[in-house]
């Protein structure tokens, strides 16, 4: 990925912006009609990074970033898999602006581990036109185990966002990763008075063939939020996995989940038998962060026999 | 290949109005409850609803519109509905396999949890055995023989797709019977749950009606790519039916 785009490449518009977008998400791209327009500098953000293993740890071979994306040198902090580096992707600004594009593409070579998150929740502000449109691609290797769990996303006022994740694995990667979705900004009242919120999710094996999609498309101004069943935070934990057969993985994660007052937690078995999905839904920031991380942990001892480590965040 | 009288017939029912007549006809036999897909065993996640003491208290109407309409428009349009379309278009055309299979792989890809997916796969097999005998006609074959060889999912929506098309049903009104259908199964659910009565059912019922033809609208020119659907609060409950001990509906 990295050595073949051409400088040029990614400047192209193509590059950074998620193709056959759906009319209602097409209708919103206009441009801007003051300030920086899309496109320019400090308007897209790129982060290219390849991570391989390299003696007994895992390390980045390969890095590009343009701001307002950057990162820092990747930390070990599992004790348990100090081979393990922990990328925390940063973005310069408050959050994300109108008519922001942002593309991320990050492999994960065979026999490599990596964990993916941020450093803190990512704000998307109101937009007065166009929108912000945010690409990450995945890629993991043959016996990979890649970890991808940002913050939450916090959608203001009026904000527009639309989010294609795509990730490509080998049918003997291990893939965990998460999104959850806040309200807005809670201290200002916001709860779910943005405009659109969409965001798409697809894994695939390396032929294109298709393992499973899903997708949270919430457009409360105008279709209203009925779909939540009156719950603030939504929040989905995907393990894709070949190591623990799918049923006895829902079975060991059901175990070992606990109850909680106001969560909701759902687990099932994702398609093509391809690993298992648990759905959050939550009245509060607090109580689905912490059933997030509860969830997080779980999964990896089900799938590793170790514990989820301290992430050193606020 | 035998061509089918009205294969191609959606938009063109002035050229013979008995063909669309009876297209509509075959709608509403694909659409009745009492046709044997054994669909009167779905909840579509109401049950769960009801246990988990959601629908308890005041409002009960509100509550069961709100549900029904929001796992109709956000749902079963976008998904199913998408996913129908996607079918009967690539059958009007004469039949073309690979599409209505990619619209199939999509739409099982597309639904999430395990009890949903084998309740489109199980209601769509029992349709499409009972189309091979009481609707023989040579466009079903193919996609039907990949079905049964385990090569494609067999969702209901997609079968039901390809068989209005073959029928000469519209492609709006096969989506928006499609729809019509899944709603009075649902509120025929809730009567059985002994959420609310006969009378209230076909109220409800008819209450959501104009949100059917919206969404079918919306949704019956749509692409392949663009099947999928969100409705988290469903979703957790279809989950959570999934481990319960006690029950009544296979979803």
């Amino acid at each position: 990925m990295i050595a073949g785009v051409e400088s040029a490449g990614r400047f192209a518009p193509g590059h950074y912006t998620p193709d056959n977008l759906p009319a209602e998400v097409s209708a919103m791209a206009g441009g801007l009609r003051c300030g920086l327009d899309v496109g320019a500098a400090g308007k897209v953000g790129l982060l290219e990074l390849s991570l391989a293993r390299s003696g007994p740890a895992t390390r980045v071979v390969a890095q590009y970033q343009r701001a307002p994306l950057y990162l820092y040198r990747p930390i070990y902090v599992d004790p348990a898999r100090p081979d393990m580096p922990f990328v925390y992707v940063q973005q310069s600004g408050d959050g994300l602006v109108q008519g922001d594009r942002y593309r991320i593409d990050i492999t994960c070579a065979s026999g490599a581990a990596a964990h993916i998150t941020t450093q803190a929740p990512t704000k998307v502000f109101a937009a007065r036109s166009d929108l912000v449109t945010q690409m990450v691609n995945l890629h993991a290797g043959a016996g990979a185990f890649l970890e991808y769990l940002p913050d939450p996303m916090i959608p203001c006022r009026g904000s527009r966002l639309f989010q294609r994740l795509r990730i490509t694995a080998e049918s003997t990667a291990t893939i965990i990763f998460g999104e959850t979705l806040m309200p807005g900004r809670v201290a200002h009242g916001e709860s779910h008075v943005y405009d659109t919120y969409w965001a798409e999710t697809a894994v695939l094996r390396p032929d294109e063939t298709l393992l499973f999609t899903d997708r949270l498309r919430l457009r409360p101004l105008l279709e209203g939020v009925g779909s939540l069943g009156g719950y603030d935070v939504i929040a989905s934990l995907y393990l894709v996995t070949a190591v623990v057969d799918p049923a006895a993985l829902v079975s060991e994660l059901r175990a070992r989940d606990v109850e909680r007052p106001d969560v909701m937690v759902g687990f099932t078995e994702l398609p093509n038998g391809c690993g298992v999905a648990v759905r959050v839904l939550a009245r509060t920031s607090a109580t689905a962060r912490h059933a997030m991380r509860e969830l997080w942990n779980a999964a990896r001892l089900t799938l590793m026999g170790l514990p989820a480590p301290d992430l050193r965040k606020g | 290949m035998i061509p089918v009288r009205g294969a191609r017939g959606t938009q063109d029912s002035g050229r013979d109005e008995y063909d669309g007549l009876a297209g509509q006809l075959a709608a509403l036999q694909l659409a009745d409850s009492a046709f044997p897909s054994g669909r009167y065993t779905l909840s579509h996640g109401l049950e769960a609803l009801a246990q988990s003491g959601w629908l308890d208290g005041p409002d009960l109407w509100t509550k069961l519109l709100d549900v029904l309409e929001g796992y109709l428009r956000f749902g079963v349009a976008t998904s199913d509905g998408v996913a129908l379309a996607c079918a009967h278009r690539a059958t009007g055309r004469g039949p073309d396999v690979s599409s209505i299979v990619e619209a199939d792989r999509r739409l099982h890809a597309a639904k999430l949890s395990r009890e949903a997916r084998e309740a489109s796969t199980r209601t769509g097999r029992a349709l499409l055995r009972t189309a091979e005998s009481a609707f023989p006609n040579p466009h079903l074959a193919e996609y039907a023989d990949r079905v049964l060889a385990g090569r494609t999912p067999g969702n209901h929506a997609v079968v039901l797709g390809v068989l209005t098309a073959s029928l000469s049903v519209p492609r709006l009104f096969a989506v928006a019977s499609e729809l019509h259908a899944l709603a009075a199964g649902w509120v025929s659910a809730a009567t059985r749950l002994a959420l609310i009565d006969h009378r209230a059912a076909q109220a409800l019922l008819h209450e959501v009606h104009p949100a059917i033809a919206r969404a079918s609208r919306d949704v019956a020119e749509r692409s392949v790519t663009e099947i999928g659907g969100c409705t988290p609060h469903l979703d957790v409950m279809s989950m959570q039916h999934e481990e319960a001990e006690l029950r009544l509906f296979a979803s």
